[in-house]
């Protein structure tokens, strides 16, 4: 549980970053930087995420992410009984 | 920061070259610094430009 | 299209336990007219008319975002309400509540005045509309900063000041496609 929660908060903190930098991309769509560290966080998001599907069951829904049996949509915790 | 050739408007200046009577104007930000991962998520932004905390002054609720 | 995710854009902490009062406070924030709903609705609802690619990508990601706000407010209230028995309701004064929705929830501000489509506006034209957003940016802010006076829970003062600086940066934000929108104006550009 504690590992799973460790990596929670990994996929919070770099997602965080990605809404900060997607806002300002879109009034700043020309700036390189942003752009660059953009495409860095992202990819580091997807390693995240992986690890934690694996591991925890699906973040996303409609097929998003994919799910081995039983259904495990289901099983994590919801976003509002979390407890961090 | 890095502005090459763009079409059209940009880049857009921090604050206009000629500013207008009955127009409102916010400075155009630079990205330039970010702050650690962990910390903008607890401080509510990346940019530590943007960081302007709520300082309480009424403290109505302590000594009580 | 949305896809739904399956965690809380914030780590999201009540620190004192059951609080009705508290949680009826920041029942402004879900559906009071500075509210995350009230915004999440007028920025999606701005973006059929708003003229330049930079507005409708700002209206879409920003709407976005206020979405997971309100289910951030929703997590402060359900963990602070969850554990509350008739009793705590009727000692908090709130019997009435409890009346009609037990722990329920309702789209309303604290005083239980219902959400309605009068908070929110659109006008078509772009200075206007994103006025419109700056203010409720700033009002939102505002009504933060009440809510941070009114609580003494580190957890619920924590995320408040979160909720706080987001409103900040979609002002610049908002600010910024302003800019965009009056340099296309004084380009005469046609968009």
């Amino acid at each position: 549980m504690k590992e799973r929660m460790v990596l929670m908060r990994q996929i919070q903190d770099v997602e965080f970053a990605l809404t900060e930098l997607q806002l300002y991309l879109d009034t700043h769509p020309f700036d390189q930087k942003a752009l660059m560290d953009f495409n860095c966080y992202s990819q580091q998001l997807l390693m995240l995420k992986q690890s934690y599907e694996m591991a925890y069951g699906p973040l996303l829904s409609y097929g998003f992410s994919p799910s081995p049996y039983p259904w495990k949509w289901l099983d994590s915790p919801w976003p509002w009984e979390e407890q961090f | 920061m890095m502005y090459t050739p763009y079409p059209g408007i940009y880049p857009i200046p921090f604050m206009p070259m000629y500013v207008k009577y009955a127009h409102a104007y916010v400075p155009y930000q630079t990205y330039m610094e970010a702050f650690p991962l962990t910390e903008a998520m607890m401080k509510g932004t990346l940019f530590p430009e943007l960081y302007q905390p709520y300082i309480e002054e009424d403290r109505r609720w302590e000594g009580k | 299209m949305w896809i739904y995710e399956k965690k809380l854009q914030y780590p999201v902490r009540v620190t004192c336990g059951t609080d009705l009062k508290l949680a009826q406070y920041l029942l402004t924030q879900y559906g009071g007219p500075d509210g995350e709903l009230s915004a999440a609705l007028r920025y999606l609802n701005q973006r059929y008319t708003i003229p330049t690619n930079e507005a409708k990508g700002l209206l879409t990601d920003i709407g976005t975002e206020e979405l997971a706000h309100v289910e951030i407010i929703t997590t402060l209230i359900y963990q602070l309400t969850k554990d509350a028995t008739a009793e705590d309701f009727k000692a908090a004064d709130m019997g009435s509540y409890y009346a009609i929705r037990d722990g329920a929830l309702f789209y309303s501000d604290s005083n239980g005045v219902p959400w309605t489509a009068t908070y929110i506006q659109a006008h078509a034209d772009p200075i206007t509309d994103l006025h419109e957003d700056m203010a409720a940016e700033q009002k939102a802010r505002a009504v933060y900063e009440h809510l941070i006076k009114l609580t003494d829970d580190p957890g619920v003062k924590d995320t408040l000041r979160f909720l706080r600086e987001r409103e900040v940066v979609h002002y610049q934000r908002f600010g910024e496609a302003l800019r965009i929108v009056q340099e296309y104006m004084d380009t005469k550009k046609v968009y």
